[in-house]
C-alpha cells in the first residue's frame, strides 16, 4: 500500500524505503495478531469480568491507531503523483464498497437475499472489498498517468 | 493545461529521469506532466519555473 518508490531512486533510498514499509506494515501485523488473540480470548472466556472483556476487545484499536498514524505519515511523504494515485484509489475503494454494500442491502430488502450475508457486507468482507477495489483503483490510476 | 516542458527539457539535453531527480519527483510524474495527463501542484510548478529560469505562465498555458 505504500509503494511510492520510483525507479530512479538510489539503493540507499530504496533501503530506507524498505525499512519504512516494514515498519508501517509491521503495525498492521501487530494489529491483526492482537485482534486475533483478543478475539479468541474473549470468546473462549465468557466468564471473565465484563470490563476486562471490553478492554481486551478494544485493545487492537491501539496498534491500529499507530498503524493509521504511520500510514498517514507515509502518505504525506509520497511524491505528489503517487499521492494523487493513492487518493483516487482510496476514493474508488470506498465508493466501490459502498455501492456493493448498498446493492446487497437493497437486494436483501427486496427479498433477493444473499444467504451468507443477510445484513449486507460484514466487517471482514468489507475489508476484502476495500482491498479489492483499492487494487483496481491503483491499477487504473497508474495506467491513466502512464 | 498545455505546457512546454518537453521542449524545455530537450533543450537542456536532460532525460525525464534527470529532470525528475532534480525536482525530487518520479519519472512517471514528469512523463504525466509532459503528456498533459497531470497538472503539477503549485509548489512543483514553481520549482520547474525556477529550474528553467522562466515564469510559470511561460511554461504552462490554459487549453482554451
Amino acid at each position: 500500500m505504500n509503494d511510492n518508490i520510483s525507479n530512479n531512486e538510489p539503493a540507499e533510498t530504496r533501503g530506507a524505503h524498505f525499512k519504512k514499509t516494514i515498519k508501517t506494515n509491521g503495525w498492521l501485523f501487530v494489529t491483526t495478531v492482537t485482534f486475533l488473540i483478543t478475539l479468541y480470548s474473549v470468546r473462549e472466556n465468557q466468564g471473565w469480568d465484563s470490563r476486562l472483556r471490553v478492554a481486551l476487545t478494544l485493545l487492537p484499536a491501539l496498534p491500529g491507531l499507530i498503524y493509521l498514524r504511520t500510514l498517514w505519515g507515509t502518505f504525506k511523504e509520497m511524491e505528489e503523483l503517487q499521492r494523487r494515485i493513492q487518493l483516487e484509489a482510496w476514493a474508488f475503494a470506498l465508493g466501490g464498497t459502498v455501492v456493493v454494500s448498498t446493492g446487497m442491502n437493497v437486494l436483501n430488502a427486496n427479498g433477493i437475499g444473499f444467504e451468507d450475508y443477510p445484513h449486507g457486507l460484514e466487517m471482514g468482507a468489507a475489508y476484502i472489498s476495500v482491498f479489492f477495489f483499492w487494487c483496481l483503483g491503483v491499477a487504473q490510476a497508474t495506467a491513466r498517468y502512464q | 493545461m498545455k505546457n512546454q516542458l518537453r521542449e524545455l527539457r530537450t533543450l537542456q539535453s536532460w532525460s525525464q529521469n534527470d529532470l525528475a531527480t532534480q525536482l525530487g519527483v518520479s519519472r512517471q510524474t514528469i512523463n504525466a506532466i509532459e503528456t498533459g495527463k497531470y497538472d503539477p501542484s503549485l509548489p512543483l510548478a514553481f520549482k520547474l519555473a525556477g529550474l528553467f529560469e522562466k515564469r510559470i505562465e511561460e511554461i504552462f498555458t490554459p487549453e482554451s
